[in-house]
């Protein structure tokens, strides 16, 4: 990797925030536990900074190489980079679910009568802008907006303590342990398993060695905001109305005694979105670069984005089919990409550094 | 086919067009690997015309999460067999 761009540690723990909050805050993962998607999330988050630490320990095992050339380098030319075309694939899929994620957000709550592609337009051309000026400009963006989302998250729950009922987190475990763990394994694929994307741009850090540190505390940032957010969703609307609507959050927001703040919380949101799609579509672009050795990724962003806009509103029949499909077919067709895959390199990464050792040592 | 349609998708071609336009103008200057830069560029550029033509028409195929989901509950057929 040549070090045209960097990023500092402070802009990747925003970003990995921004990314981590991204649609989550939107749609909630872990519904299918009820009562208990407190809980659920707790679980989840230990699974997530599982995931995380093989993620930067397999960075740091590869210092200054993307995630495409650690596929080229120990699986083999032509299996790695038919893996990595698959990674790129992923990438460019993530991004245009969250397209849709947002575009659905739009049209629901917001514009009725806009058709969808127009919403998923407007959008793709602000991710295309950003993408264009670089990985440094999304860390920037992603730390003046974490803190405002941050802030958002805490005003929003403080306004709403009035309508709290902690009746609705009762009873805890009524069916047992099993949807808990479910719905836990839902959340580990979305949001925090999608922080594979990060593979990608971990070489492009200024202070390699705190890499995993910064990474892991975002996670425990996150995983405390997502933590409130689900509490006051339940607490709020209570276990059933919470699972019933796709967008409960914004849900509460109407709910806010004697204010209107939907506007400005959901424009904190979408930004959240905008930065998820953007990493996706840089770690895409940037897994074209390494993959077919090209020296201007940038020149491949347009076509890129052009190619998600569609792939957006094509991807999914309805709504209600996207929601079904986030929940129950993401998280099984997510298992290769953000666990196997990464587990398999992780080993043989470890085995080829202890030979390299000992062979010197020899 | 109906005017509204046909326009759409004229109009949707003349801008995916220009696009392509556009890019290979930037890429003629690239010095190394030009023929990659094109063929990737155009590999995607095409893909969302088509994509975006299919749909106007009404005659896209079922999309890649319908593909995906069925090639895993496959995968798990024979993983349960």
């Amino acid at each position: 990797v040549v070090k045209d761009y960097q990023i500092s540690n402070r802009q990747l723990f925003s970003a990995i925030g921004c990314f981590l909050i991204g649609s989550t805050v939107i749609i909630t993962p872990a519904a299918a536990a009820k009562q208990n998607a407190w809980l659920a999330l707790l679980i989840g988050l230990a699974g997530g900074v599982v995931l995380i630490s093989i993620y930067t320990a397999i960075a740091r095992q590869n210092p200054m190489k993307t995630w495409v050339e650690i596929l080229k380098d120990h699986l083999g030319k032509i299996p790695g980079s038919i893996l990595a075309g698959l990674y790129i694939w992923y990438f460019i899929h993530l991004a245009t679910l969250v397209l849709r994620n947002f575009g659905e957000y739009f049209i629901v709550i917001n514009y009725n009568e806009t058709p969808l592609v127009f919403v998923n337009l407007l959008f793709i051309l602000v991710v295309a802008y950003i993408t264009t000026l670089g990985i440094e400009v999304i860390g920037r963006i992603s730390e003046v907006f974490l803190v405002i989302l941050a802030v958002n998250i805490i005003i929003v729950f403080f306004l709403l303590v009035g309508l709290f009922d902690a009746e609705n987190l009762k009873p805890v475990l009524e069916e047992g342990l099993q949807p808990v763990v479910s719905a836990s394994f839902s959340l580990i694929a979305f949001p925090f398993g999608e922080a594979v994307v990060f593979l990608m741009l971990f070489p492009f850090v200024n202070k390699q060695k705190k890499v995993c540190k910064t990474s892991i505390f975002s996670y425990l940032f996150v995983g405390f905001f997502l933590l409130l957010v689900i509490i006051r969703n339940l607490m709020v609307l209570g276990a059933d109305m919470a699972v019933r609507d796709v967008f409960p959050s914004h849900v509460v927001f109407r709910l806010i005694p004697g204010l209107d703040l939907d506007p400005i919380v959901d424009i904190n949101f979408i930004i959240a979105g905008v930065v998820k799609i953007s990493l996706c579509l840089t770690a895409a672009v940037m897994g074209l670069k390494y993959l077919f050795g090209l020296n201007n990724y940038k020149a491949m962003i347009i076509p890129v984005a052009s190619f998600i806009l569609p792939l957006s509103v094509w991807i999914y029949g309805s709504l209600p089919e996207m929601v079904q499909w986030a929940t129950d077919i993401w998280p099984v067709y997510s298992i290769p990409f953000q666990i196997i895959i990464p587990v398999i390199v992780l080993i043989i990464s470890s085995i080829k550094k202890r030979s390299r050792k000992q062979s010197f040592h020899s | 086919m109906k005017a509204g349609v046909m326009i759409k998708v004229i109009t949707v071609t003349i801008v995916f067009l220009l696009l392509i336009t556009l890019n290979m103008i930037a890429l003629a200057k690239e010095k190394a690997q030009r023929l990659r830069h094109i063929l990737v560029s155009l590999f995607f550029s095409l893909s969302g015309l088509a994509i975006s033509i299919l749909l106007f028409l009404d005659i896209a195929p079922s999309s890649p999460a319908v593909w995906i989901e069925t090639i895993l509950s496959k995968l798990m057929q024979v993983i349960t067999w």
